[in-house]
């Protein structure tokens, strides 16, 4: 029986489909089943990210629909193997999948898959929901801005109330630099004011746009700082200990030689 | 350089400070907002806290969240009726 992990923000552009996408390849590349969900009916994305859109024939609509079986609707990926993409309907809306239709669908992927990870949609409507009903576990996607955290405060307490305890804080485009110069909260920061478990920090990396374009997430090289934070991610879903990199402020005198001496 | 230096020294402790206490403040408004209990629970247990010492119109208490620029303050207006005689057990 796999694990059903959401990642969701509340907050839009956080990195919620980019997280899915690297996650998910990195956990294939240590040898576990995965398949990801777009739950983001209407406006999928997903696929592209993970440079599968051209090879989409069906969508978990028409698995609910009953045009075809789950296993016919999986796009497999043909570079990492046993990872696998459910995609999202891009003519249907998020009206149009109920709540129950979800829950059955990631009941049956559990039972072949080692992780269901699903990506919601931004937003506390519908679409979260119908994403993180049948999930047991969440990795809450934010960004170290205010905007971000608020709305990952709110969607924690929506999670609560659905009954889903296990969660996890995924800090995503954290700046090294301005963290140091005092200029963007910490993770200490932004843990102290969620009170949920940190399990990875992501630092802003432009390689991820490039990976984007051409539609192979970065985990897959293991060339990056991001990639690599996310393969860090899937080591510690799996129960390894593997310290996270510390990014802290540096106090007025370290801030003072290092504007003196020029190096940031 | 000497500039920068003066710059330096001025700079307070730079903005991550100021976006952890307005988010902290922020917090407290929405986590209010979005549960309704909490109040109404907070405001059960001050009545029955106070009601030890006072008697209450029956309006009772009335409670509300306040912000005030960089500060939060939680206001209670307690109208009383009667101070209650303490008993002897517990002086």
């Amino acid at each position: 029986m796999g694990r059903v992990i959401v990642l969701t923000s509340g907050k839009g552009g956080v990195g919620k489909s980019t997280s899915t996408a690297n996650l998910g390849t990195a956990l294939a590349m240590i040898g576990k089943k995965v398949v990801v969900v777009d739950a983001d009916v209407g406006l999928r994305n997903l696929d592209v990210i993970m440079g599968l859109e051209a090879r989409v024939v069906y969508t978990s609509m028409d698995v609910i629909d009953g045009t075809c079986s789950i296993e016919k609707a999986l796009v497999k990926d043909r570079r990492v193997k046993a990872l696998n993409l459910l995609p999202a309907s891009q003519k249907n809306n998020k009206m149009d999948i109920l709540p129950e239709q979800m829950k059955k669908i990631c009941k049956e992927l559990k039972e072949d898959f080692d992780y269901v990870l699903i990506d919601s949609p931004a937003g506390i409507e519908q679409g979260f929901q119908n994403a993180a009903i049948g999930a047991e576990e969440a990795l809450i996607i934010t960004t170290p801005e205010i905007s971000a955290v608020r709305d990952a405060d709110r969607i924690i307490g929506l999670l609560q109330n659905m009954h889903i305890e296990e969660m996890n804080l995924v800090i995503n485009r954290l700046s090294p630099q301005m963290v140091k110069a005092g200029n963007m909260m910490d993770p200490q920061d932004i843990i102290d004011i969620l009170s949920i478990d940190l399990i990875g920090v992501i630092p802003e990396d432009p390689d991820v746009v490039v990976s984007t374009n051409h539609g192979l997430p970065l985990a897959y090289s293991h060339a990056s700082y991001a990639g690599e934070a996310f393969n860090r991610i899937a080591q510690r879903l799996e129960g390894e200990d593997v310290p996270i990199p510390e990014f802290k402020s540096e106090n007025w005198f370290g801030q003072l030689m290092s504007k003196l001496i020029g190096r940031n | 350089m000497f500039r920068k230096l003066m710059r330096l020294l001025h700079q307070e402790r730079g903005s991550k400070q100021v976006a952890k206490n307005r988010l902290q403040l922020i917090l407290i408004q929405d986590r209010v907002g979005a549960d309704e209990a909490i109040m109404n629970d907070l405001q059960a247990k001050l009545t029955q806290l106070l009601g030890e010492y006072f008697e209450f119109p029956s309006e009772g208490i009335d409670m509300e969240l306040q912000r005030d620029g960089t500060s939060m303050a939680l206001t209670a207006s307690i109208p009383i009726k009667a101070m209650k005689r303490r008993s002897s057990a517990e002086q």
